[in-house]
């Protein structure tokens, strides 16, 4: 933030400069440009008003009168401009030093020039007076004089001689005539001794009029001569070429500056400009780091490709999407089996893999959903085919690949879920890949309403109350299904089954409605141990053996098997008479501390069994490694037996195995008369099942009680 | 371009000069600054700009002549002057002012009869104190000037004043103009003036007021220290006598006459300047025409003091 501020104070700066530089050397510019067109067309107009001034003194001079008032005003109009131009800064300025000295001797010049203009006028009046009034003065002499007198007539030619000559001296401007004159005022200054009264006061008059002609005559051509000279004119010339000449020096260095200043601008701009280009390229590099961020926060990171977010974000934008979720049968156990860094590289090769398989044309997205589920997202449109078609390619696709992984070559099953519910798409996908999962041989399958297990959640949810209810309330009870000893056709053993009674015994609840729940909400060994104290309870009244039921997860649960056997030690007097049959379509993944239990149980006497035998799970190599003492068959084996001859083969052999491994065996679900005689007949040591007793809360202790077709 | 404004300044130049190339009418106005010249107007007519408080402008220049009816004008406690005040009328076209020249403008005027001992006697200080403390010309002053007021402040105000008070629409201005013709005595008396050689020195628009001449070309004039002449400035003998040649307008109500007020009225003026000047006595006759044409010369009275009142 401080960086941006002080760069955005560095373009301002730039900027302000760059202007700044600009707005002065334009003032500066024509400020100079302006004030020297001032000073010269002030310098011409000088010259203008000298060259009128002049004109005004030449007419002036060859009138006898004429008005003084313009010569004045031309006056005080040159005088004015120079003191303009004097004041001007412009001129003032140390280049123009030359010609601010030649305006001040032109100033002084012109002062006394002014001075001899007003010598001039005085000159001119007098001079005037007298050339006018004299012929007035001859006129009135007529009229004085007789010319019929010779003396008088002579007075009379002798004036009007004189007049004459004053006449060619004026208009000729020439003193020649005045040595003419003076000679004649001689005469007449002797003339006037010859008169008395009127007529010696005229000539007297005459005289003195003459004197100041002649007296005045020389100052006032010299006066004239010196007034419309060339000096001024010449003076104000050199001024004009010596400021011009300056001014070409000064426009130099004006020019010279205005180029730095112009070159300044420009470096202000270019810095302007080049701020720009960083804050532009900066901006972009922000841009690219929040779309990387951006990304990064829509992609995973370990495959490349979207993850749940990306795909929410790009569902919503989709008119008909349907998904397919692609899940990697166990790969918890790769993980665990190989390390995360294979599971991880397993990961990415699916990825790949995926790219590679989904067609084109589908135009679908990859996600990666979470854990090992990928997510392929397309628009329905783009699918020609079923979307079961799809799905199966799909899987045909994929079991075909190998992952390769740190030189490993790793096979991989798949489930596949998918869906094309716009609203759930992802739940309903989910419920149709766990329905796939759920089932050993589907192994992909599409949505349809019926996997929707929201109901049966809540089911279950309503199991784990009842359970934990029934374990407080004591409703949590021991079935006992009779069991009989083939060699002697008696019941000499119970199985305990778990049971809640609702409505005090009038609802009774099957173990299969609740125990997937129980164990899932790690009930399971509460109700193994509930069973297995009333059980013990019923053991000590009555002499048979009693059989009960116990899971993996019951012993692997280091509280609950601790439990377990306090129990085993309290009646450990009943220790030879108990059973424990462990499931064993159960995953047994914790197979070393099944064994332990067994060890310990075996100690107090406990046998041990394997339940549901030949489900399809038996991991024969494990089993053996457990100190078993018997085994019961799996009912599904068992029910078509009287008619399957599959079921039968494989019977046969699992009771072979059970004789070399020294097991005894039970058979499950013996239901009807038929399954009674087939397998009374194949060597068996127990049978149980609805035809030999169901499970009742009391022992039965007669064979063949309720014998009746039907379920367990 | 330079040679088009040539071409226009002599254009006007001639325009100006030959409408008659000796004497040429008032205009009947000129530009003036209307405020500066009101407040000029209050400042002609106040007495406490005198060292006494009974002097002011207006006491030698009277409102209707712009002159002075006595010989030699009176100042602070009566005392009397050198010379009978010019008119202060139609000075914005003299080439200077007072009876020697001794300035050029109106503005450098004012301040003589001011700062003179024997006649206003006030000095810069006095005035400047005087303005600042009476509130209106404070208010004015401020107005105006956009400062307190000074002295040159106070001579600017008169000057504009001064520069209104001018006399246009004489019947000789009119006869110039041609609107009107002069009657016979007054165009023979015209044609007198510039034949006895009048106009050789009063010529121009103030028929005057723009040369120095000697009084007394031909008989020499009596001259006494003291005197406003020429010689006063230059101490040259030939200066003796030299005057600002006054004018002529309104010459009719400007009694007395000469700057030493001898002459009591136009025909003794008449004859003194002709005895004087022309070396001649002039006839009845002629006196009489030389009147009427003078006469022609009386102009009207300045507008700014016709506008209201005679005083304010």
């Amino acid at each position: 933030m401080k960086r941006v501020l002080s760069r955005l104070l560095l373009i301002l700066l730039a900027a302000s400069t760059g202007i700044g530089l600009y707005l002065y050397s334009d003032y500066y510019l024509k400020r100079y440009y302006r004030e020297n067109l001032r000073i010269r067309s002030e310098l011409q107009s000088l010259q203008t008003d000298l060259y009128a001034l002049k004109g005004d003194l030449l007419r002036n001079a060859s009138f006898l009168y004429y008005s003084y008032d313009n010569l004045h005003r031309f006056v005080r109009r040159i005088q004015s401009r120079l003191d303009r131009i004097e004041s001007n800064p412009h001129f003032q300025d140390e280049a123009h030093s030359a010609s601010q000295k030649r305006l001040e001797s032109f100033q002084k010049d012109f002062r006394d020039y002014t001075k001899e203009l007003e010598r001039y006028l005085s000159l001119n009046s007098s001079l005037k007076n007298s050339i006018i009034y004299l012929p007035t003065l001859q006129l009135r002499a007529f009229s004085l004089f007789d010319a019929g007198t010779p003396r008088e007539k002579e007075t009379l030619l002798l004036l009007s001689r004189i007049n004459a000559s004053i006449f060619l001296a004026k208009n000729a401007q020439d003193t020649d005539f005045l040595e003419d004159l003076k000679s004649n005022t001689l005469r007449l200054s002797r003339e006037i001794q010859n008169y008395e009264g009127a007529r010696k006061r005229l000539l007297s008059t005459f005289r003195e009029h003459l004197w100041q002609f002649i007296r005045n005559f020389r100052p006032y051509l010299q006066s004239l001569d010196r007034l419309i000279g060339d000096r001024l004119l010449q003076e104000s010339a050199e001024i004009i070429s010596v400021f011009q000449k300056e001014d070409q020096a000064q426009f130099k260095t004006v020019n010279r500056i205005s180029t730095i200043i112009l070159l300044l601008y420009l470096t202000s701009l270019v810095v302007v400009a080049y701020f720009l280009l960083r804050i532009d390229r900066e901006n972009r590099r922000l841009r690219q780091v929040q779309e990387e961020l951006e990304r990064t926060l829509i992609t995973d990171q370990l495959t490349g490709l979207g993850n749940r977010i990306a795909y929410r974000r790009e569902k919503v934008t989709m008119s008909d999407p349907v998904l397919i979720l692609v899940n990697i049968d166990r790969f918890k156990h790769i993980n665990e089996f190989y390390g995360t860094r294979v599971g991880d590289g397993v990961l990415q090769g699916v990825a790949k893999i995926l790219e590679r398989i989904t067609p084109p044309s589908l135009q679908a997205t990859l996600y990666r959903m979470g854990g090992d589920d990928f997510g392929i997202l397309f628009e329905r449109t783009n699918c020609s085919l079923q979307l079961t078609t799809l799905l199966h390619n799909f899987h045909e696709s994929l079991e075909e690949c190998q992952v390769v992984v740190e030189e490993l070559t790793i096979d991989l099953s798949f489930a596949l879920g998918a869906s094309d519910r716009k609203n759930w798409l992802f739940e309903t996908a989910d419920m149709a890949l766990k329905s796939a999962k759920s089932s050993p041989r589907k192994r992909y399958a599409l949505y349809t309403p019926d996997m929707d297990k929201r109901e049966e959640i809540a089911q279950n949810i309503q199991a784990i109350r009842s359970i934990r209810k029934a374990i407080v309330n004591e409703s949590l009870v021991p079935y006992f299904q009779p069991i009989c000893q083939l060699s002697n056709r008696q019941i000499t053993r119970y199985e305990a089954l778990a049971r809640i009674e609702l409505d005090e015994g009038r609802h009774i609840l099957q173990p299969y409605g609740f125990i997937r729940a129980a164990t899932e909400a790690k009930l399971s060994g509460e109700i193994t141990l509930k069973i297995l104290e009333q059980t013990l309870e019923m053991a000590q009244r009555h002499p048979f053996d009693f059989s009960v039921n116990i899971t993996a997860a019951d012993v692997s649960d280091k509280e609950d098997r601790e439990r377990i056997i306090q129990l085993l030690h309290r009646y450990r007097q009943l220790g030879n008479r108990l059973i424990f049959e462990i499931l064993e379509s159960e995953e047994i993944r914790d197979y070393e501390s099944t064994a332990e239990f067994i060890r310990i149980a075996k100690r107090y006497g406990c046998r041990i069994a394997i339940d549901d035998f030949g489900s399809g799970y038996s991991n024969f190599e494990k089993i053996l490694q457990l100190d078993i003492d018997m085994i019961k068959v799996d009912g599904s084996l068992i029910r078509r037996i009287d008619h399957d001859r599959h079921s039968e083969l494989i019977v046969q052999t699992i009771l072979e195995f059970a004789k070399h491994a020294g097991w005894e065996t039970v058979a499950e679900f013996v239901h009807s008369k038929s399954v009674y005689d087939k397998v009374s007949t194949m060597g068996f040591d127990y049978l149980q099942g609805y035809y030999i007793g169901k499970p009742s809360r009391t022992l039965q202790t007669e064979l063949f009680q309720i014998p009746r077709r039907g379920d367990r | 371009m330079k040679r088009l404004l040539l071409v226009l300044l002599f254009l006007c130049v001639a325009e100006e000069g030959w409408a008659d190339h000796a004497i040429q009418p008032i205009p009947r106005s000129i530009p003036y600054e209307k405020a500066k010249a009101e407040l000029g107007k209050r400042l002609f007519f106040d007495p406490a700009l005198s060292g006494d408080g009974t002097v002011a402008c207006v006491s030698c220049h009277s409102p209707e002549t712009g002159a002075d009816t006595r010989p030699f004008s009176l100042g602070v406690h009566g005392q009397q002057g050198h010379a009978n005040a010019p008119t202060v009328f139609n000075t914005v076209f003299n080439f200077r002012q007072m009876w020697n020249g001794a300035v050029t403008g109106l503005k450098e005027q004012v301040a003589m009869p001011l700062h003179n001992p024997i006649e206003m006697a006030m000095d810069r200080k006095k005035v400047e104190a005087y303005l600042r403390a009476r509130p209106e010309y404070a208010r004015q002053f401020e107005a105006i000037y956009g400062h307190p007021a000074t002295f040159p402040d106070l001579s600017d105000a008169i000057a504009e004043f001064e520069k209104a008070l001018i006399t246009p629409d004489s019947r000789f201005d009119r006869y110039l103009r041609g609107e009107i013709e002069l009657s016979p005595d007054e165009r023979e008396g015209y044609r007198l003036f510039k034949r006895l050689g009048c106009i050789t020195c009063h010529n121009g628009i103030n028929l005057g007021g723009n040369s120095f001449q000697k009084m007394g070309l031909i008989h020499r004039y009596r001259w006494r220290e003291g005197f406003p002449d020429r010689f006063s400035l230059t101490r040259k003998e030939a200066d003796k006598n030299v005057y600002k040649v006054p004018t002529l307008r309104n010459v009719a109500l400007t009694a007395p006459y000469f700057h030493d007020g001898s002459a009591a009225t136009l025909q003794e003026a008449l004859r003194k300047m002709a005895h004087h000047n022309l070396g001649f006595d002039l006839n009845e006759k002629e006196i009489d025409k030389l009147i009427a044409f003078l006469k022609t010369l009386t102009g009207q009275t300045p507008a700014i003091l016709k506008a209201e009142g005679k005083k304010p």
